[in-house]
């Protein structure tokens, strides 16, 4: 409000202030009376006086009005342009941020859409490293060997029942079960590694070199790689024998034989693997240095590379005669107390792999 | 001679087409020359020089002090026809490769397969000592 207007208000406060005088008597003598109703006399002369002090007010007020507009005549321009100024400017920056945040979105979907097609290109050349599969993580090479991804989708199934045959194993042997019904656990139990050896020999098929590798294992798992998998002789070792109490003198033997024939086969099959390392890197290394192309090397390696498979196979096979030999030398109860050792130690290096690859790194 | 036989019959089985009677009168021939070697050694493994397996069932029978008799096939002037009535064997086993093969004793042992699941069900060690392979 400026200057003009308020030379009349205290006048007109002044018409307001003796009605609303009278009318808080009025509203005291009403109070004190039971009856709601005020006498008729005080209203009409409230009512008259306002009537007088409104006219005389308004006369006033017009006076005041048209007074004021004159005053103000020159500064609504001001005003209202600076206002309209101010407006602009704001629309103006207001659609600036808005290209400015559109312009960031479009940056940022094209971007999207060249990290999946990136992530695509990478998979389909399987470069992606896969980390192990165990049941929270399906290892994706994004293979596009179709004998290669039906072996990793089973051997996420496999792991998945593995993991329900451990525990199952674990409550059967610390309940009261009798040896018919732990047996048919025990069979399960090898049977499902069975599985896993002709999942592994169809793949190796595929692509051997997948298998040779252990790509589909977890890190720790493939430190202890031999030909594709687990060393039988270890097993025995390592695993079994310092966790099998009660063994009669006649077992005691048959593992130490077991462990030994073990070792043995496992020697015969690693100097046949260093030979046919020798007669590959021989076939690749042909005629080095020398005109013409290297297919016939190539052709001559690919060759080589049937062997290979037989390897595989033949560790494979290994292993399942390991296994069958323990399950004749134990007695039912040891067996599963095996099988339940060989389970958690598994689970074991799976977990080892997990903790290492998600340790705090170091920073640069 | 008890191989022989066993080695002729198995043969007939597995043949039985009008080509196989003029083959069989060579087989009979290689058949005889396989009897006299596995006859008169304790253990005879037929190999092929670039195979790795047939090194690895070599360094097997090495390691546990066997000294069998290795007849590499592209190097023998009959190997072909051994190789031949060895792929017979291996074929009325079950889809197993014919080399390396191996006899003990006279007798057709088998493949790689056969020999490393006697060896760690622990039949193969009395098996050879039987054959005079191996002492102690």
């Amino acid at each position: 409000m400026n200057s003009t207007t308020t030379q009349f208000v205290p006048s007109r406060r002044m018409g307001l202030y003796e009605p609303v005088h009278q009318m808080s008597m009025w509203g005291d003598f009403r109070n004190t009376l039971l009856d709601s109703s005020p006498p008729p006399e005080l209203m009409l002369e409230v009512n008259a006086n306002l009537d007088n002090q409104s006219e005389d007010t308004t006369s006033q007020g017009t006076f005041a009005a048209s007074h004021r507009n004159d005053q103000e005549a020159s500064k609504p321009d001001d005003k209202v342009l600076r206002r309209l100024a101010q407006n602009r400017e704001a629309a103006r920056k207001s659609r600036l941020r808005k290209k400015a945040y559109v312009q960031q979105l479009e940056n940022s979907k094209l971007r999207l859409i060249q990290l999946e097609q990136e992530l695509n290109r990478v998979r389909q050349q399987g470069l992606c490293v896969g980390g192990g599969i165990d049941t929270s993580q399906l290892a994706y090479t994004g293979n596009s060997n179709p004998g290669i991804s039906a072996f990793e989708l089973e051997y996420g199934h496999w792991v998945e029942e593995q993991n329900r045959q451990i525990s199952d194993l674990k409550n059967a042997l610390h309940s009261d079960m009798g040896d018919t019904e732990l047996q048919i656990f025990v069979d399960g139990g090898m049977q499902h590694y069975f599985e896993l050896f002709s999942m592994k020999v169809m793949a190796a098929r595929a692509d051997v070199f997948y298998i040779m590798s252990g790509m589909w294992k977890t890190s720790a798992e493939r430190f202890f790689l031999w030909i594709g998998g687990f060393r039988p002789s270890e097993l025995v070792k390592q695993v079994l024998s310092p966790h099998l109490d009660a063994l009669s003198e006649q077992q005691r033997l048959d593992i130490v034989n077991l462990t030994q024939s073990c070792q043995q086969a496992e020697d015969a099959l690693s100097q046949g693997m260093e030979k046919l390392q020798f007669i590959l890197a021989q076939a690749i290394a042909d005629g080095l240095l020398q005109e013409g192309n290297y297919l016939p090397q190539i052709g001559a390696a690919m060759n080589k590379l049937d062997d290979l498979v037989r390897f595989v196979v033949q560790a494979d096979h290994l292993r399942q005669e390991t296994l069958q030999q323990l399950s004749r030398i134990l007695t039912t109860r040891q067996a599963a107390r095996g099988l339940l050792a060989l389970g958690e130690y598994l689970q074991r290096l799976r977990a080892l792999s997990s903790c290492w690859s998600s340790r705090p790194r170091e920073q640069a | 001679m008890e191989v022989a036989k066993g080695v002729r019959s198995a043969v007939r089985i597995n043949g039985g087409v009008d080509q196989q009677r003029a083959v069989e009168l060579d087989l009979e021939s290689v058949c005889e020359k396989v009897s006299a070697l596995v006859s008169g050694n304790a253990v005879v493994v037929f190999t092929i020089s670039g195979c790795c397996m047939c090194h690895v069932v070599k360094q097997l029978l090495f390691g546990l002090g066997v000294g069998p008799t290795v007849v590499e096939l592209d190097r023998d002037a009959s190997g072909g026809p051994i190789l031949a009535l060895l792929n017979r064997l291996a074929a009325g086993g079950g889809g197993g490769k014919a080399v390396p093969a191996v006899f003990v004793g006279g007798k057709f042992l088998g493949g790689i397969e056969t020999v490393m699941a006697c060896h760690i069900n622990g039949s193969l060690v009395p098996l050879l000592k039987n054959a005079g392979a191996l002492w102690l």
